[in-house]
């Protein structure tokens, strides 16, 4: 009987790892299953607008870099301020972006 | 099996922060550590580096069953070594090239302990010391080997205890001066501890959520959940179960416990820039999974 529950676990674990693994095929697959899991975190839905960006889903990008400043609240962290920045520059040589310049005052 | 389920990754390409490892040149902000160096100079693409990661967890798994055989019978012993390979909480540190120092530290521990459960205590100094090579964190190492030997009733000499402890001091004060660590002590405090405490705790605690609930796992933990009451409580948990283990005399639930809180000791005293992911869990888990083996095939004897 023990060594069934053994057996038991090692597949549940084999089963877990392989649904946990696909997670990281992509940087889409890696900041969606983030975003889903941590919907409150600027982080992955800042990552996850970049891995649309660089797909040239410009929509998703912006919609989900719009997210990422909307939960910092307007007033990202200091560690965040750069790559914020940085995406939102990016997006606009890249596509047509909204205005963020009120949202993003106090990043520039 | 664990091939098996690693094999996809593979195939896969770099993520996050991965392709700047994996970039030639230094020119990148990522902490230029002996094994990243190494990589830079020998991985030749992002597949071979994934099979670098996926063949070091691999033989992270063997030395934790060359290990367990020495206390625990031989089916205990293979079911250990599974539970850790299979774990899914290891896939970060498997999946994730960003990890392979976890996975290289994590090697150099279970040999020095492979070593001093042999009685070759240079041999696991020198092995301890490597672990550095993998990451700064790899400094418990020289806490953990005779933390193992302490467990297994070894008795060291006075004299080869003074060198241990004197050596081990001496380079952890020149890692941390010469690695410019002193600048992360700021934030020390024992708030700052039970925090992170409590988020380590719930770390080792996704290791069996995630056998049922692997979608709880994630690059980016939300910690917001964190409060003063939660992180007192947590920390008031962890002294129960170490009394409660130390009046059974340490059975091996115990020593895991005692083991995963050493095995993160700095990074629940001292404030990492890179913070607390399931990547650093790695050495953590590793004698959890030889205590979840005993309880489910037991044995005589003290394990």
């Amino acid at each position: 009987m023990r060594v069934l529950i053994g057996v038991l676990l090692l597949g549940l674990c084999a089963r877990g790892s392989a649904q946990r693994l696909e997670a990281w095929r992509s940087d889409q697959a890696l900041w969606d299953a983030a975003a889903r899991t941590a919907p409150m975190l600027p982080r992955p839905a800042l990552n996850l607008g970049h891995a649309y960006g660089q797909q040239g889903q410009w929509p998703e990008a912006i919609a989900w870099t719009e997210r990422a400043i909307l939960l910092t609240g307007g007033r990202p962290p200091l560690w965040l301020r750069g790559p914020l920045c940085h995406q939102v520059r990016w997006l606009s040589v890249f596509s047509d972006p909204p205005d963020w310049s009120l949202v993003l005052d106090c990043v520039w | 099996m664990t091939l098996a389920v690693y094999t996809p990754a593979l195939s896969f390409g770099s993520v996050y922060e991965e392709g700047l490892l994996l970039t030639p040149r230094e020119a990148v902000q990522t902490p230029n550590r002996l094994v990243d160096r190494l990589r830079r100079a020998l991985v030749l693409d992002v597949r071979h580096a994934h099979a670098v990661n996926i063949a070091l967890h691999l033989v992270n798994g063997l030395l934790l069953w060359a290990l367990a055989q020495a206390i625990v019978p031989p089916a205990t012993a293979i079911l250990a070594m599974g539970l850790f390979l299979l774990n899914p909480l290891q896939v970060e540190a498997v999946a994730y090239l960003s990890a392979l120092p976890e996975l290289v530290a994590a090697c150099w521990v279970l040999l020095a302990v492979l070593a001093v459960e042999r009685r070759w205590i240079a041999l696991a100094w020198v092995c301890a010391a490597c672990a550095v090579t993998g990451k700064e964190v790899g400094l418990v190492s020289f806490a953990l080997v005779p933390l193992w030997a302490w467990w297994r009733g070894q008795v060291w000499p006075v004299p080869t205890r003074l060198i241990w402890a004197g050596t081990c001091w001496l380079i952890t004060l020149g890692f941390m001066g010469g690695a410019g660590m002193r600048g992360w002590l700021g934030g020390i405090g024992p708030l700052f501890t039970v925090s992170h405490l409590t988020q380590a705790t719930r770390l080792l605690a996704l290791s069996v959520e995630s056998l049922w609930h692997p979608q709880a796992l994630t690059i980016d933990h939300d910690w917001s959940w964190i409060t003063r009451p939660i992180a007192w409580s947590v920390a008031a948990g962890w002294g129960l179960a170490l009394i409660t283990a130390a009046r059974r005399a340490w059975p091996i639930w115990g020593f895991a416990l005692l083991w995963a809180l050493v095995a993160l000791a700095p990074r629940i005293l001292i404030g990492f820039p890179d913070d607390l992911h399931e990547r650093h869990i790695y050495t953590a888990t590793l004698m959890g999974s030889l205590a979840l083996a005993s309880l489910i095939l037991p044995s005589k004897g003290r394990a």
